[in-house]
């Protein structure tokens, strides 16, 4: 296991996010987490990021507990453990050029090298035109947005990608051109991904194991082939029989 | 079926950018029509336009004719009228839509006494399938899910037995089941007011499994309209071949394989 929670659970004050899930991801694979607004898939996101603390259970990274750790004891897990969000309008600073924001992560991290270089690699690798890098957030249109999301991630040569509803503000299309890209950085990197989602057919494209969440529970995990052909779990099938098909 | 609304020629510039183009088409009597088209293709543009709630900066062209009146040249004092009345109007983001220091039973009364109905509120409630009325007209829209909120809007949007209710992207911002739920309770609220429904989304297969006509903004222009299976079955225009085998790839595509995009279709025309 790269990454795993184990017995995880989250009490924001009377709000029980997430209880008691068991979920780790191996090196290579592509995990789904499915689940509605409210089902606690983000919030395990932010505990597998060592971004919040669990209230109870642990997270370990490469079978060591983080969870609990203090900031500056976490730096291989916030190199190696990236996050593309939902929304790439508030996860970029508007006032900060697309260049500094890509190489922001490299700074932070005191990474050494040319940073100038590495985000010429970075936006030609996700797709973007060169000089992307003199401009502003504003100027890019959503999916381009989140191809520079992308590349920020990746900066630092991460190991895995937390991808929390990294596709579902973009119209189908668009949508597309962004998982034909995650997908073609994956294989090329080798990435291990854990991607999240409400959207069970992104899932299924993705992802060759799935959990679902409900409530903060984990009510159904496996092979995504097995998961989606015979749902074991009532709130599974529900999922799969709202999916609007054409 | 007679004709309700009538969109000839209808233009819509802002500053130097034309965000519509010359659009044309007719909505019939209790017709249910799909309007497709992603970020940018004019469709919200034109939705507003439909109700005379175009921005300050916009000028638009051509001629909206509602009941037989020209809704582009319409005092804004019978334009009001219109909304919320002749016309339901639901939005994306019912959070914006719904005044957040009024209790939601306020809100729904407010259309009802504005344009003069005697319908009653909790009557109202019940109709979008809330089960314990009086609490939920009690409730600030803070306290409500953003699928009861968006029952809100559909309760307002047809409180004054509207002949056409305009959704645009109505069931975006709603999680998938929700989404199933408030597309169900839409169209059997147009059936029951015999209103039409104008459902504006970027989601090809929310639109097909609702409206019975299509039609496909590219650009800010009209490029296809027809019954909804014959455009789903055999489209014509290379953008819809696009958007259709773009909202369809994901179903069967192996896993990791190359999703078509819409630019591939684009380019062979």
């Amino acid at each position: 296991m790269i990454l795993e929670a184990r017995q995880v659970s989250k009490r924001y004050g009377p709000v029980q996010a997430l209880q008691e899930v068991s979920l780790g991801v191996t090196q290579g694979e592509a995990l789904g987490i499915v689940g509605e607004s409210g089902s606690g898939k983000s919030t395990l996101a932010r505990l597998l990021l060592a971004l919040e603390q669990p209230t109870g259970g642990e997270i370990r990274y490469h079978g060591e507990v983080v969870s609990g750790r203090r900031e500056r004891e976490l730096g291989e897990l916030r190199r190696n453990v990236q996050v593309v969000f939902q929304d790439p309008l508030a996860s970029l600073d508007p006032r900060m050029r697309i260049r500094t924001a890509i190489s922001e992560p490299l700074r932070a991290l005191d990474i050494p090298g040319d940073h100038r270089a590495r985000v010429r690699e970075l936006l030609e690798a996700v797709g973007l035109p060169a000089d992307a890098g003199d401009r502003y957030p504003h100027e890019f249109s959503g999916g381009q947005r989140q191809r520079i999301a992308i590349a920020r991630a990746l900066a630092p040569h991460p190991t895995v990608l937390i991808a929390d509803e990294a596709v579902s503000a973009l119209d189908v299309s668009v949508r597309a051109q962004v998982l034909n890209l995650l997908n073609e950085l994956i294989a090329e990197l080798g990435l291990t991904l854990v991607f999240i989602s409400h959207d069970m057919s992104v899932i299924r494209f993705m992802c060759s194991r799935v959990a679902v969440l409900y409530r903060g529970r984990l009510v159904e995990e496996g092979p995504t082939d097995d998961v989606y052909g015979s749902p074991q779990d009532d709130y599974t099938r529900e999922l799969l029989l709202a999916v609007p098909h054409l | 079926m007679t004709t309700l609304l009538e969109v000839e020629s209808l233009t819509v510039e802002i500053g130097r950018v034309r965000a519509v183009s010359d659009v044309t088409f007719a909505l019939e009597r209790g017709e249910r029509v799909g309007l497709i088209g992603e970020s940018g293709s004019g469709k919200s543009m034109t939705a507003l336009a439909l109700i005379g709630l175009l921005p300050d900066e916009a000028r638009a062209t051509g001629r909206v004719s509602f009941d037989g009146r020209d809704v582009l040249r319409l005092p804004e004092r019978d334009r009001c009228r219109l909304r919320g009345n002749r016309i339901g109007m639901i939005f994306q983001e019912p959070m914006t839509a719904l005044n957040p220091t009024m209790r939601v039973g306020r809100q729904v009364a407010e259309v009802l006494e504005l344009h003069g109905r005697s319908a009653g509120v909790h009557e109202l409630l019940a109709r979008v399938e809330f089960r314990d009325p009086e609490r939920i007209a009690h409730s600030y829209p803070h306290q409500l899910s953003g699928g009861q909120r968006q029952r809100i809007l559909c309760a307002i949007a047809t409180a004054c037995s509207p002949a056409l209710v305009l959704a645009d992207e109505p069931t975006t911002a709603l999680d998938v089941t929700v989404q199933a739920q408030v597309l169900a309770l839409l169209r059997r609220l147009v059936a029951e007011e015999d209103a039409a429904l104008l459902l504006i989304s970027h989601d090809l297969a929310v639109v097909a499994g609702v409206c019975d006509r299509l039609l496909v903004m590219f650009q800010g222009e009209l490029v296809e309209q027809g019954p909804a299976r014959e455009v789903l079955a055999s489209p014509r225009h290379p953008y819809t071949q696009g958007l259709l085998a773009t909202a369809t790839a994901l179903d069967g595509a192996p896993r990791g394989s190359v999703l078509p995009t819409i630019s591939d279709f684009l380019e062979v025309a």
